[in-house]
């Protein structure tokens, strides 16, 4: 059994948003720099953020068998 | 042993393994268990690495070496190591009245509610100037408002050496209400004196 095409695609830009922004954060983390900060916040945070909201999404709109 | 530094990087690294897992087989996600594996890997392990990160990111620019690295700061650096007893900041640096991977971040945070939060809002603003704004020159940097004896009585007051000088005990009052300003009424007013670094003596520092 395999999920949906478009529960997949959901899940690979989730994955996508997810994996971009970890590796944001985890470069700010490993530089001392108030702009690492900012990074971090600014671009890191979101990044993660609309991984996860996308995940949500794909969770709330799978459709019922 | 492990340091929470280290620890965030752990989180992150296996929420990016668990990423990368999940993206090549979104079939994973069919089975009860993979769906759980999607909750944590997409969800659960993210959230925490950004609650993580950014606490990691608040606790590391109370550091010395954080506040300095911006070119700006470097004669206020360099003031940490003036040869002379009068200079307020050199003093407490060099004698460990502060901690001197803390040092700025001790004398410049509130010691108020949300003392720490009102810090890290004017560093945040430093930075956006520092991009944004028009920088001034290290020697044209003020503070905000007048410096706050509250700051200082933190850990000078009831301390022996404050409490048994006459001075300070005639004006006690004065200094607590923030009447007479410890560093703008004539008594400790060399404070980090960037204008005149080019004329002072240097220590080295500790061997």
């Amino acid at each position: 059994m395999t999920p949906s095409p478009v529960m997949e695609r959901r899940l690979r830009v989730s994955a996508a948003f997810v994996f971009l922004g970890l590796i944001v954060e985890l470069t700010a983390l490993r530089w001392s720099h108030p702009t690492a900060f900012l990074v971090f916040a600014f671009a890191g945070i979101p990044l993660v953020g609309a991984g996860i909201v996308v995940f949500l999404y794909s969770l709330v709109s799978m459709k019922e068998k | 042993m492990i340091t929470p530094n280290t620890l965030t990087v752990l989180i992150i690294g296996l929420s990016l393994v668990l990423v990368i897992l999940l993206a090549a087989r979104p079939s994973l996600t069919t089975t009860r268990e993979g769906k759980i594996l999607a909750f944590f890997a997409l969800f659960l392990l993210p959230l925490l690495c950004s609650v993580v990160g950014f606490s990691d990111h608040m606790e590391h620019s109370k550091q010395t070496s954080f506040c300095l690295s911006c070119h700006i700061m470097e004669p206020f650096g360099k003031s940490l190591y003036v040869d002379d007893p009068r200079y307020i900041a050199a003093a407490h640096f060099q004698n460990h009245r502060v901690p001197g991977d803390q040092a700025c971040y001790t004398c410049h945070t509130d010691y108020a509610l949300y003392g720490g939060i009102r810090a890290k809002w004017r560093g945040l603003h430093h930075v956006w100037v520092q991009y944004f704004g028009n920088p001034p020159a290290p020697e044209g940097i003020r503070l905000y408002s007048l410096y706050n004896n509250r700051e200082c009585l933190h850990c000078h007051l009831g301390a022996r050496s404050f409490e048994e000088s006459p001075i300070h005990s005639a004006l006690r009052d004065s200094l607590v209400s923030n009447e007479t300003s410890c560093v703008s009424s004539g008594c400790h007013d060399t404070v980090h004196n960037v204008v005149r670094l080019g004329a002072v003596k240097f220590w080295k520092g500790a061997p």
